[in-house]
């Protein structure tokens, strides 16, 4: 067990690497009940949240979902979150629990509007998230539902309670995410995973999360996204309308900087078999020459490497480029890859 | 917590079995259980001097990296290679298989300054209160 943004919350149950194996071979169990969830309702929630979030709202249909980013004025990343428009003038909002207090804050500062409501469901509603290959089979047999399509958001009924189960995750698999009434937290996690044991199903932590996402090559708010950089760093432009008719914080830096920003998030693999897991912070080499910096490193189970993350000079941000990061004193070779790093070949269901 | 009587401890958590003037030294079961999932070892190189609490080595789990310190003084004789591979063998056979490096021993008199098996009982202890 350890703190997380001021969660009390499992590293893991038994071991990183025998979750992360559940997740890619069979199915995993999530608790995320630490991240922040936010309902919008109100006739103009659309007109609202397009105003303060990044991507285009104007082009979802109901039960979809969206990526979004939440900036400051000078373009930086204060959180990215998933939007589910539930109906047309009703969204839900998740976002991460280290951010969710200045998300909070943000969005309230935008109100009033119209008669839009902004309802803080932060330790309020819950969130449990099931992956891997097997996990549909594990949520037919508790819920008794088909697979609903990838990306999208289903109202459900679950011991006399609404709940939502959306075809989204954190991991590369399939799989869905819960979110729920606190107060039947308990009682959906025990269902769960009694109904998961016949698939393989098993409790993870956030250790495994952390490989599990690593793996997928999707950034962690707070270590590979940060304030001080733009999403146009972070290779995160599918999250960003610049051409919506709606003017949100940060949009006018986004414009400026379109082309002058100087870093880029590259994902990484080690060219040795063993070698050690840099650091936030290990210093990135190319050529002698030092051009950037690792946000995220880990040992990968997919790949029998290390990996990671970490911004570079654009110059030198190639695929295939052979780069060497300072570990300890010593430089250890990599080389930028493709991202994901890791990408299930082939969908069972 | 599996703790044999057959070996010396030390604060920092390795074990050492000495046969003669040959130490060999490994982590505990309760330090790799503190660990979790070990995935990288380095090792003092054949031959080194290493002289008693200095690091003389990392090993790392998906979760923290871990300076190694030598339990004792003296010339590294032999490391086990096994581990560069299969670094899991530390969480699975802390005691046989998971050893990390042989020593010989330089200063004998530097054994008094270990723990047997009871007083390293009793350090664990006092950390869990």
């Amino acid at each position: 067990m350890g703190t997380y943004s001021g969660w009390w919350m499992p590293i893991y149950y038994t071991s990183a690497i025998q979750e992360h194996q559940a997740v890619r071979e069979n199915s995993g169990i999530f608790d995320l009940c630490h991240m922040g969830q936010f309902f919008v309702e109100g006739p103009k929630a659309m007109e609202w949240l397009n105003g303060i979030l990044t991507n285009d709202l104007s082009l979802l249909k109901d039960s979809e979902s969206q990526y979004h980013l939440i900036l400051s004025d000078s373009g930086g990343i204060i959180d990215d979150l998933i939007l589910y428009r539930i109906g047309s003038s009703s969204y839900l909002l998740v976002v991460n629990a280290c951010a969710s207090e200045k998300d909070y804050s943000l969005l309230h500062g935008y109100l009033p509007f119209g008669d839009v409501s902004l309802i803080d469901n932060r330790r309020k509603w819950g969130c449990i998230a099931i992956q891997g290959p097997t996990s549909w089979n594990v949520l037919k047999e508790v819920f008794s539902l088909d697979t609903i399509p990838k990306h999208t958001i289903k109202k459900i009924i679950f011991d006399k309670e609404f709940l939502y189960i959306a075809a989204t995750g954190y991991t590369g698999e399939e799989g869905a995410e819960l979110f729920f009434p606190g107060k039947i937290a308990r009682l959906l996690w025990d269902r769960l995973l009694e109904g998961g044991k016949p698939y393989g199903l098993l409790p993870c932590g956030l250790a495994s999360r952390n490989i599990l996402r690593l793996e997928a090559s999707l950034p962690l708010n707070g270590v590979d996204l940060r304030e001080d950089k733009t999403p146009w760093e972070a290779g995160l432009s599918k999250a960003v309308s610049l051409s919506k008719p709606y003017s949100f914080p940060g949009k006018a830096a986004l414009v400026l900087l379109k082309d002058s920003f100087q870093t880029l998030l590259v994902a990484f693999v080690a060219c040795e078999e063993t070698s050690p897991q840099p650091k936030t912070g290990s210093p990135i080499f190319f050529k002698g020459q030092k051009c950037g910096e690792v946000t995220s490193g880990i040992w990968s189970p997919s790949l029998g490497r290390t990996i990671g993350m970490g911004y570079v000079h654009k110059s030198y941000a190639i695929i295939g480029n052979k780069i060497e990061i300072e570990i300890r004193n010593k430089l250890y070779p990599f080389e930028i890859r493709k991202k994901p790093l890791y990408k299930r070949p082939t969908i069972h269901r | 917590m599996n703790i044999p009587n057959d070996r010396f401890y030390t604060e920092t958590h390795e074990w050492v079995m000495v046969s003669g003037d040959v130490a060999t030294v490994g982590i505990t079961d309760h330090a790799q259980r503190e660990l979790s999932d070990i995935v990288f070892i380095e090792l003092p190189k054949v031959g080194e001097r290493v002289s008693q609490k200095s690091v003389v080595g990392v090993i790392e789990s998906v979760k923290a990296a871990s300076d190694l310190y030598a339990p004792v003084s003296g010339e590294v004789l032999e490391i086990n290679s096994q581990l560069a591979d299969q670094p899991s063998l530390i969480n699975s056979n802390p005691y046989g298989k998971g050893w990390l490096y042989k020593l010989r021993i330089i200063n004998p008199q530097e054994l008094n300054d270990l723990k047997d098996a009871d007083a390293y009982r009793e350090l664990l202890k006092n950390k869990e209160l």
